[in-house]
Parts: C-alpha cells; structure tokens; sequence
C-alpha cells in the first residue's frame, strides 16, 4: 500500500512536471493591426501558421483598438502570420518566439493598406536622400514592403506619384521626380514586379497636400519630397 | 536720512547681492571643435563614468570619443538610416541606438560590433533608453508607441499605447521605476515599468506644442521636458506637478541633460544656443552661441564638459575655465547614470 501511494505520488508530480513544462511552452502573441494610411486601427483575421503552413491560430482585431491576441504558440518557434480582410491588402509577415518563461506573451503590431482604387498609400521612410534619385543605401529595405504588397495581391495595379523636395523651376524638378520614380519601378520589376502593373506621375510642382515645411523642422521630420503609391486597379 | 537709505542704500545693497549671486553662479566655457561627422549630428550621449560619449548623425553612423580629450575613438556603421539617438547602457559595455531605419540595435562599445537588432515598430524610431539595470531597452517611433524590449531575449516584450500622435522620446527614471515618454500631441505619459500595467500612470499636460524631449534628473525627483518652441519645464515626480516653465529658447529644442547635483540642466536649440540653467530658480547660468543650429547636447556629473551635436556636422566640447572651477568639488562621477 505505501509502494502504491509512492507510485502514485511520483505519478502526480511527474504528470504535474510534464504539463508545468508544457505550459510554459505556450506562448501568446499580441498587438494591434494599424492602418498604415491613416493609422488608425483595423478589424482584420490575423492567422498564425507553422513552418508546414498549418494554421495553428487566429484572431480577427477588434475595430476600435486593432488589438489581437493568438495563443497556443509554441517557444522558439517561427510563424507566418497573414492578415486578411476584404478592405485591406493581403499581407505577410514572420514573427519568431523567443523561449522564456518569463512572458507569457510578447508583442507584435503590424500594419495593413487599404484596399481601394484610389487608396494613397504614403512611403513614410523616403528611399531617397535629399536631392538625390538613386535608392539610397537600405532603400531595399523600405521598398520590400511595397514590392511584397505587389506580388501577393496580382491583380493590383498602382500609379507611383513623386513629388520635389522644394520649389524650384518646374521643367528640373519634373525631370527629378522623374528620376525617383523610375528608381522605384526599376526596383519593383527588378524583384518579380509586373511592368504592365506600375506607371509613374512625376510632379513639377511641390506638394499641396504635404508641401514643405516654412519653419525648421524637429528630429526625424527633414522633409524629402513625398512619394505615393496610389491605388489605379484592385 | 530715510530717503537717503531708501533711494542709495537699499539699491546699493541688492545691486552688490545680485552681483554677487550671478558671480557665484554664472560659469564660463571655453569651446573646441572636436571632430565632424558627415552630416548633421543627432543625437549625443555621455556614459556613466564621464570617459566617453557617442554622437549618432544623419550620415547613419555613430562615433564615439574620449572624455576630456574630446579624441575621436571610433566609428560604427550597421543602420540602413538616419540614428536619429543613442544610450549608453548603465555598465556602458553597449550603446543602443535609434534609426530611421525602423530598427533599434545594439552595439558593443569597445568593439563596435553589432550584437542584435530589434525590429517590430513599424515608423522611423525616435528616442531610445537603456533601463538601469539594463535588462530592458525602451524605444519611442513615429508610430506612436513605445516599446519595450527585452536585453537577453532580444524580442519586443510590451507596447505601451496612450500616445495620440508620434512619440518623440523617452527615459527611464534611474530609480528604474517609470518611463517618461514625451509626443507630438503636447503630453508627456508617465508609466509603471511592471511589466503588467499598461495604461499610463499619469498625463503630462502645459506644453503648448509638440514635446520633442524629457529626462530624469539622478534622484528621479524631477522630469525636465521640452519643446518645439523652445520652451523648458520642470516636473516634480512623481506627483507630476509642474515646478517651473522656462522659455528658454527661440527655436526648437530636441535636448536637454542634467547634472548630478539634480538642480543644474543644460538645453540647446536650433537657435545655435547651448544653456546652463538652475532648475531651481530658473536662472540662466551660461549662454553660448557656437554658430551652428544644435539637435544633441550631453554634459558630465559636474557639468565641467558639455559636449554638443550641431547640425553642421561638427561635433564641439566646452570646457568650463579652470579659474571658475577652482577650488570646486571634484565630481563623483555620474555613477550608473543611464
């Protein structure tokens, strides 16, 4: 009889080991969806799938704060995680959990464009250098986003629209802008980017909706002409 | 004989007492130029025992030089971006630093190797802080968040959310209990560094414009903030009360530092003007153009070196005349400060 309670009781604190274990395996993810365009948030499915694309979980974001929560992750791992919506731009990304125990989940937000003729989706890093139309150094990396948007949603078309960065003779600045967005698209269609899906608005004249700033500008905010990619077909 | 010590003495007497009171606390610098970066400088960082400070610049690298020799030791190269600032961890073994690039990344000081990098803010990164025990790292972006993330794991661990508009800069207190962040929508937010508080403790209001900068002083009594109208406040924490508003520039303001006696802070604008002050009193204790518009200033424990980041390119040190720190204190260092 104590054999058997001795059993039993290693039983238990194995059993409880095992799932103590188990548990702190399990991970969470949250976050919150943002509309890149407006930043504000976004009702969207966000699915969490495993390296053999099975879907492990999801989440659909709630509209007034963008905030998502997918459980049942596994530490360590790597996911893709696909946002879905039929106003938005499909999207992707990887996220990798890191092994702890400490956090019981971690944080990921993400961002969507909307999905709309007409959307004007602003490059909020500029790939260009002030006065300068060659990609600047890291641009790449800037641009991966646009190139992704492209090449998971086919059937998209876009107009790139680039505009000075100050005012200047019209005829020079056109030929500039000119120059950046023909960077842009040289680089999209460089990496699997359809030609017949990209055409180009080179403006001569400076931004009326985001025109350059009269007084001195604090840190992170130096102006460089503004560039768009406007929605022309969904 | 009434009038006579109305209208002469009394005068005489508080001429001779605010002559001596702007004697015994004015101080006076000497400026170098010490090196140049490529492009406008930053961001500027002094370490915690006053031997090194880094400067981040628009031309993507950081450099950091030698204290009091103002000797350039190093350049670092690694982000895709503008390093719009920089903190050096409280052992001053690693240097975070904040780009453009949408990216956070941490490197080693006395290699100036890269050890990782932090992405998951989806905008250009602003304001980055060590925590003091340098177990967390915070970062503000223009996506209106500050994040957390954790040093060992090297993974985003929190997202504080409260912020109306782009998140200029945050600190931590060295006491190693709140984050200070500061925002265009004119507040600064106070938070709870446990990890399981969320909302802000407390909402800063009084700036009439966008907040561009905030700090601790060492005892984490008081938060100086200021703006993009030059404006300076002091906080007392952590009550939040707002002690003293002093308008202490004309320009923008992206900078300020504080010494280690807790009352004495440095400012410097775009309005070419480095500035000591008295907290206490507001009392402007040094004033110097050094003929370019400033983004980063730093200072060491004594405030006996300021060092200043110009949009120049140039990267200057002022030196305090050795006839005003004659017979002074020696500093203690600043002894884990950020």
């Amino acid at each position: 009889m104590k054999h058997l309670s001795l059993i039993m009781f290693f039983g238990f604190c194995m059993l409880f080991g095992i799932n103590a274990a188990q548990a702190q395996q399990i991970m969470s993810v949250t976050g919150a969806v943002i509309d890149q365009t407006t930043r504000n948030p976004v009702s969207i499915i966000v699915s969490f799938y495993d390296k053999n694309n099975k879907k492990i979980g999801s989440s659909k974001s709630n509209s007034a704060t963008g905030f998502y929560l997918v459980t049942g992750l596994k530490q360590g791992e790597t996911y893709k995680v696909q946002l879905e919506s039929p106003d938005y731009f499909k999207d992707e990304y990887e996220v990798t959990l890191p092994v702890s125990k400490k956090y019981a989940d971690v944080s990921r937000d993400f961002t969507v464009k909307p999905l709309a003729k007409g959307s004007k989706i602003l490059l909020e890093v500029p790939p260009f250098e002030l006065k300068k139309s060659k990609l600047r150094v890291g641009a790449e990396d800037y641009l991966a986003d646009v190139k992704k948007m492209m090449i998971l949603n086919p059937g998209v078309s876009v107009e790139i629209q680039t505009y000075p960065d100050a005012e200047g003779d019209p005829a020079v600045n056109e030929a500039f802008t000119m120059e950046r967005a023909q960077a842009i698209k040289k680089y999209l269609i460089d990496n699997g980017v359809r030609e017949q899906k990209i055409v180009l608005k080179a403006s001569g004249q400076t931004d009326s909706v985001n025109p350059p700033p009269k007084y001195k500008t604090a840190k992170g905010k130096r102006y460089i002409g503004p560039i768009y990619i406007v929605v022309t077909k969904v | 004989m009434r009038n006579v010590f109305k209208y002469v003495a009394i005068p005489i007497a508080s001429y001779m007492m605010m002559s001596f009171s702007t004697i015994a606390q004015q101080r006076s610098y000497d400026i170098k130029t010490i090196g140049k970066h490529e492009d406008e400088v930053l961001g500027v960082f002094v370490n915690g025992d006053n031997t090194r400070f880094a400067t981040s610049s628009l031309d993507e690298s950081i450099k950091i030089w030698s204290i009091p020799e103002g000797k350039e030791l190093m350049t670092i190269k690694g982000h895709l971006g503008h390093v719009n600032n920089i903190s050096f961890s409280g052992d001053d073994k690693q240097i975070a630093s904040a780009s453009t690039d949408r990216t956070v990344r941490v490197w080693d000081v006395a290699t100036g190797t890269q050890q990782y990098v932090l992405t998951g803010h989806t905008a250009e990164v602003i304001g980055v802080y060590f925590s003091p025990k340098n177990d967390y790292i915070a970062s503000t972006s223009f996506d209106r968040t500050v994040k957390l993330w954790d040093t060992k794991l090297r993974t985003e661990v929190k997202t504080l959310r409260g912020h109306t508009d782009k998140t200029n800069d945050v600190a931590y207190s060295y006491d190693g209990q709140y984050l200070a962040s500061c925002s265009d929508d004119k507040t600064i937010k106070i938070w709870s560094t446990d990890m399981n508080s969320k909302e802000a403790l407390l909402t800063l209001t009084g700036h009439d414009t966008q907040v561009l900068t905030v700090l601790y002083s060492f005892d984490s009594k008081r938060l100086a903030s200021a703006d993009e109208k030059g404006v300076v406040k002091i906080w007392e924490m952590p009550s939040g009360t707002l002690l003293r508003t002093i308008n202490a520039h004309n320009e923008i303001v992206q900078s300020v530092s504080w010494a280690e006696d807790n009352r004495t802070i440095v400012t410097a604008s775009l309005d070419k003007f480095v500035k000591l002050w008295n907290s206490d009193t507001g009392e402007n204790l040094m004033s110097m153009d050094v003929g370019s518009d400033i983004w980063g200033v730093d200072l060491t424990s004594s405030a006996d070196h300021i060092m200043v980041g110009c949009a120049d390119g140039t990267v200057k040190m002022l030196v305090e005349k050795k006839e005003a720190v004659k017979g002074k204190e020696k500093s203690k260092g600043k002894g884990g400060k950020k």
